[in-house]
């Protein structure tokens, strides 16, 4: 891998920059500069204040105090037009597409392709230069197929060429791989370098140590708004960095899980749901930590969701406590003991405009009555039991559940499904945007509950975290299982082989 | 710990009080034009009028409305179950009166269902495209059964006793009707605010995916939600009929939109989540002293809608600016802080 | 790809099947039907509606819904009107009849042009309204065109001081306005072309018009590329105004009236020619051509109820059939999309 030597032309100088939001500091006194020609990666947790920087950069939002100067000259990114007309562009992650539109609309978009000063915009020209910007990329998507109809992958590729379109100096890439393969990455990769070389200056902000390592020349980690710090990034290593990300050591991260392997709770027995997955077996044990891991995309919530009645699979049977089911909604299964932890807590799990004690007692409120009615004091107790035993962070059980912290709002979810009496746990992404205080509470919880008896079927994209609590692994590719491994076998890259999809040369040879 | 003093503004902060207020401004506002027409008196017997009917069919819009979903075929839903009532009558000359009324109650439960049916079975069409629909339907089919008729006739205690009748309490003249209305609210409020199953409506509401992943049957209550609607749509057809003495098939025209306003007045929200059965009367008692006051200075619908229109927007306005002035005013103050340090 | 595959993917070419089947189905029973002036009748009726609908369509794109399109027809109209009621005047001119100069007594008034204008004003700032209380005021769509289609009833009223404008309150010109022909087709229809075509080039060729699309599509993300989101939605409740202000005038020219309540409930006919043309009511999506084949069809169908004959009077059979067709339609519209969507999937290799 060949770097070249960033030169030493400051592009941009950002000083100072606070931004406030109602009850909240995203950003306090934030730092950062960025020389021409270099990849400067920015990382820190979830919620540490990375997309609003990336928005006050852009100009969508406008910072409370602090400077900004590009090029020498200090300037106000008074709306997202200026920051665009300065040559700063953003391919965000998931936010900027337009599903409904065309591949060349979306790329020219704000941008539109007209004939000289006419105000009409000339499509056959959009087409055009989209064409040459795509195959610039060496893409062949076609410049009129719908946005919305195309992978992950190839949206990312004309979010690219979005931004080239722009004549940016400055391109800002948010989590550019998190859906991404290991092949799809490595084209984006070499994307970032062409780039670079021709003196793009790139911002990139991803949480893969892979995708740090292998592109930046420096890193700035953030903290809970705050600025850390900036280095070289031969002045690093893995796990300095993630100690400034955590602001702690991680050494006693994982807890030492205990429970012993009992009887099998549940069975899943060659599922099948047309699109989505194919063929899924693999069986879960009282005291068993399960894990279900893949990429992104490969099927694994839809297969969780089948089994717990959200969806219905087409063939296939499972089987809970040695009695067949088939469930049309969560609420039968939740009955049968199976509860689903839901990978999206803010649409899934919560009614945030709800107080911690109503969302709690929400799948259990049968049992908070006297006489007819509900009562406020039983709710108020039993949530008060499930607070205290969680150790959830509110000031009373009266605070609506939008104003915790992602770890605690989590809490709150599984405190809810805790109180449904179950015996089998399914979690989807437990830990996604929850800070490291409460993942490892959200560990520690698991192992008492594995104590208990319960059987958790853990769906997990963090390697860290299913090579430490997982007794088996179920990995998942395209829709099928790829692998299943024991704990003695389980090794990083065994997992991420058995995950990673096939390429089509791949599969014709094979 | 919350502290007695956290709790007061959050109690005053309520609708209700606005609701409460605005109520007494109009009485006040009117009585002072129209010493001797608007009084509590004569304000107390027009709620025949401008009450009941619509307060039943708010009563229905009102769950919906907390489902987040919207019904606009309710007067139709009346208008069809009324229409049944008619003509399975026949000014005496058919089934029993009794039986008639049964009938209309089943009907309107049955449009109801059609509702609830196609609104959970299509969830990508949205309860207002369905609803827009089978309300030409339900009248449509109230046009073939009555052709542009009317059936009536009905029995005395009906069209008289209920329709214009009395009950002295405490020396004052009550129409029968408003006790019937007034009834239903003590326990609907019960109901709705005090037993889990009207909580499901709220979680539902609030958000329907958490609520079905919580295990909340969610199907069932939306489905439940519009049937109840029906029924009470039925329930106002019945209390029309009475009051006017017969069924066309045009009766109600027109109340869905003053069902949905009372339901929105009293505090409910389209988007769902929201909505206070106190609330709800308010609302209705307001509107219907606020329609009563025009009705005697302008003796005019379109002034009397124009002033409902006009009501709707500004109670559901305000809040939301003084909401945005909130914020902005917050955020400034934490950057003054900002400034100092 | 089979030709039917193609067919069923492409809404437009479905539409048009069924509209074209519709025709020759109710042809087969009453050849009347099927005839070229009767199809250039319902065309020239359909007009109004689709005018409404191609306004519907601005304000569905950006995520919104109209529902007080109807009232403003009625105050825009009642507000022509009533200029035009006052400056109604004579003017005697001669025409040859049968070979003879004869007097004659034409009323004259306004010039029409000052009348659609004043009453696309009337429309425009109803809709600016709207829009105001939707984008700045956050007010949910349907509520505050609900509460202002209460509003702009009573105003229409008060303008009118309660009284209807009738065809001897009417100038010459206003009343030939929709009974003028050119090649055949009613001067409406030039309208509404008119109309599709200028809509046609702003939402596909302007800018501003390709907005209504993004900020439908993806609210942040237009936020984000530096749109302004609540102008746009402005904007489409304007441009929905100003055409239901047009719609007003034609109506009243057709019907030689204007009453208050004016065609109440015509807005259910429009948001369904919309939804039936493959307008998403969530925002985003929608083609224009598929609304004007939308509207056409409820024409079609409205018409063709009529020339059924299905009982002695058929009035009563078409209110009562209209609401169950629309229906029928609309989810059949749903079953065509699960369809495709189905097949899509089946499409993915696992």
């Amino acid at each position: 891998m060949s770097k070249s030597t960033p030169g030493q032309e400051l592009m941009l100088n950002i000083d100072g920059v606070s931004k406030i939001f109602p009850g909240i500091k995203a950003l306090d006194d934030v730092h950062f500069t960025l020389k021409k020609g270099e990849i400067h990666a920015l990382i820190g947790e979830n919620g540490a204040g990375k997309s609003t920087f990336i928005k006050v950069l852009t100009g969508v939002h406008q910072p409370d105090s602090g400077t900004l100067t590009l090029k020498g000259r200090s300037i106000v990114m008074s709306d997202p037009l200026v920051a665009q007309r300065h040559g700063i562009a953003a391919i965000y992650q998931h936010l900027a597409a337009y599903p409904h539109l065309s591949v060349a609309e979306n790329i020219f978009m704000c941008n539109e392709q007209r004939a000289g000063q006419s105000p009409v915009i000339s499509w056959k020209q959009t087409h055009r230069k989209a064409r040459e910007l795509l195959d610039s990329l060496g893409s062949t998507i076609s410049t009129s197929a719908i946005m919305g109809e195309l992978s992950v992958a190839q949206q990312q590729i004309v979010e690219i060429a979005k931004a080239l379109s722009q004549e940016a100096d400055i391109l800002i890439m948010d989590e550019p791989t998190a859906a991404l393969s290991k092949k799809e990455s490595e084209e984006l990769y070499a994307i970032a370098r062409r780039l670079r070389d021709k003196g793009t200056s790139i911002i990139l902000i991803s949480h893969r140590f892979e995708d740090v390592y292998s592109l930046a020349d420096r890193v700035t980690v953030l903290r809970d708004g705050r600025y850390i710090g900036t280095w070289d990034i031969q002045d690093t290593d893995e796990g300095m960095l993630v100690n400034h990300m955590v602001g702690r050591s991680i050494d006693q991260f994982f807890p030492q899980k205990t429970a012993p392997i009992g009887e099998e709770l549940l069975k899943v027995d060659s599922i099948s749901r047309l699109g989505h997955f194919k063929d899924v077996s693999f069986t879960l044990h009282a005291g068993e930590i399960l894990g279900l891991t893949g990429l992104v995309g490969a099927g694994r919530t839809e297969v969780v969701e089948a089994i717990c009645g959200v969806t219905k699979p087409d063939s296939g049977s499972v089987t809970l406590l040695g009695r067949d089911v088939h469930f049309n909604r969560p609420g039968q299964a939740l009955a049968e003991g199976l509860a689903l932890l839901p990978e999206d807590r803010q649409k899934q799990g919560l009614l945030l405009p709800w107080s911690i004690e109503d969302n709690i007692t929400l799948s259990n409120l049968k049992t908070c009555r006297s006489h007819r009615f509900i009562s406020r004091k039983t709710i108020q107790d039993k949530a008060e039991q499930t607070i205290k035993r969680l150790n959830i962070k509110a000031r009373s059980g009266k605070d609506t559940a939008d104003s915790l912290s992602g770890g605690n709002q989590q809490k709150v979810v599984l405190g809810k499904l805790l109180d449904a009496n179950a015996r089998v746990m399914v979690m989807d992404e437990p830990t996604k945007g929850v800070d490291v205080g409460s993942k490892a509470a959200i560990y520690q919880i698991m192992c008492e509950l594995a104590l208990q008896g319960f059987g958790i079927l853990m769906v997990s994209s963090e390697m860290p975290e299913v090579l430490a609590m997982c007794d088996r692994a179920v990995v998942m590719r395209q829709g099928r299982v790829s692998a299943i491994i024991d704990r003695a076998d389980f090794s990083p890259e065994g997992i991420l082989k058995a995950g990673m999809p096939l390429t089509k040369e791949a599969e014709v040879s094979a | 710990m919350v502290r007695f003093t956290d709790k007061i503004p959050a109690f005053f902060k309520r609708r209700e009080w606005l609701l409460f207020g605005l109520i007494v401004l109009t009485f006040l506002f009117f009585n002072v034009q129209e010493p001797n027409n608007y009084t509590l008196v004569k304000l107390l017997n027009q709620t025949r009028v401008y009450m009941v009917d619509v307060g039943f069919m708010a009563l229905g819009m009102l769950l919906v409305l907390i489902l987040g979903d919207i019904d606009i075929s309710v007067a139709a839903i009346a208008a069809l179950s009324a229409t049944v009532m008619g003509v399975t009558y026949k000014a005496g000359q058919g089934l029993p009166f009794g039986i008639s009324i049964v009938l209309m109650l089943v009907t309107g439960v049955l449009c109801g269902l059609v509702n609830g049916l196609l609104v959970i079975r299509f969830k990508e069409l949205f309860p207002m495209i369905i609803t827009l629909a089978t309300q030409t339907l339900y009248r449509g089919i109230a046009y073939i059964i009555l052709k542009d008729q009317s059936a009536g006739s009905f029995p005395t205690w009906f069209s008289k006793d209920l329709g214009y009748g009395l009950v002295n309490i405490f020396g004052l003249d009550v129409p029968v009707m408003l006790l019937c209305l007034l009834a239903v609210f003590p326990l609907y409020h019960l109901w709705l605010h005090h037993t889990v199953s009207g909580h499901r409506y709220f979680a539902t509401g609030t958000n329907l995916t958490a609520s079905r992943f919580s295990g909340i049957h969610t199907d069932k209550i939306k489905l439940s939600a519009f049937m109840l609607n029906g029924l009470f749509a039925a329930i106002a057809g019945f209390f029309l009929t009475s009051r006017t003495g017969s069924v066309k098939y045009t009766i109600g025209t027109g109340f869905e939109m003053q069902a949905i306003a009372v339901a929105v007045l009293g505090g409910a929200s389209t988007s769902g989540g929201k909505g206070s059965v106190v609330g709800l009367l308010l609302a209705l008692v307001l509107l219907t002293a606020l329609k009563n006051g025009l009705m005697l200075l302008y003796n005019d619908a379109f002034i009397l809608n124009l002033s409902v229109g006009l009501l709707l927007i500004l109670v559901v306005l305000i809040p939301n600016l003084l909401g945005m002035l909130n914020k902005y005013r917050t955020v400034r103050r934490q950057r003054l802080e900002l400034a100092k340090t | 790809m089979s030709f039917l595959k193609k067919l069923v993917r492409n809404r437009e070419a479905g539409l048009t099947l069924v509209i074209i089947l519709l025709v020759l189905l109710v042809g087969l029973r009453n050849p009347a039907f099927a005839s070229l002036s009767n199809l250039q009748f319902i065309l020239g009726d359909t007009s109004i509606m689709i005018i409404l609908a191609l306004g519907m369509l601005c304000v569905l794109l950006v995520g919104s819904i109209d529902i007080s399109i109807s009232a403003i027809m009625a105050l825009s109209a009642m507000t022509a009107g009533i200029l035009m009621k006052n400056n109604l005047g004579l003017v005697e001119t001669t025409t040859l009849v049968e070979g003879v100069e004869t007097a004659l007594a034409i009323k004259t008034s306004t010039p029409l042009i000052v009348l659609i204008l004043l009453a696309m004003g009337v429309g425009a700032a109803c809709g600016l309204v709207n829009g105001l209380l939707i984008a700045y005021g956050k007010v949910l769509p349907i509520v505050a065109t609900l509460g202002l289609q209460y509003i702009i009833y009573g105003l229409s009223h008060l303008v009118s001081s309660g009284q209807a404008i009738y065809r001897k309150d009417m100038s010459e010109s206003f009343i030939q306005f929709t009974r003028h022909n050119l090649l055949g087709f009613n001067s409406k229809v030039w309208i509404m072309l008119g109309t599709f075509l200028l809509l046609y080039f702003f939402i596909t060729y302007l800018r501003s018009g390709r907005r209504l699309y993004a900020v439908g599509s993806n609210r942040e993300a237009a936020q984000m590329s530096g749109i302004d989101t609540k102008r746009t939605t402005l904007m489409a409740h304007v441009i929905m105004g100003a055409l239901a202000g047009l719609a007003g005038m034609l109506y009243a020219s057709h019907d030689n009236k204007v009453t208050q309540d004016m065609a109440m409930g015509y807005e259910m006919y429009v948001i369904a020619a919309c939804v039936i043309g493959g307008v998403s009511v969530t925002g985003g999506f929608g083609k224009i051509l598929g609304v004007l084949l939308g509207a056409l069809a409820i024409g079609v169908i409205n018409n063709g109820l009529t020339m059924l004959r299905l009982t002695g009077n058929s009035e009563f059979w078409k209110k009562a059939i209209q609401g169950a067709v629309i229906l029928i339609a609309v989810v059949t519209n749903v079953y065509i999309k699960r369809g495709h969507e189905k097949r899509v999937l089946r499409e993915r290799r696992l």
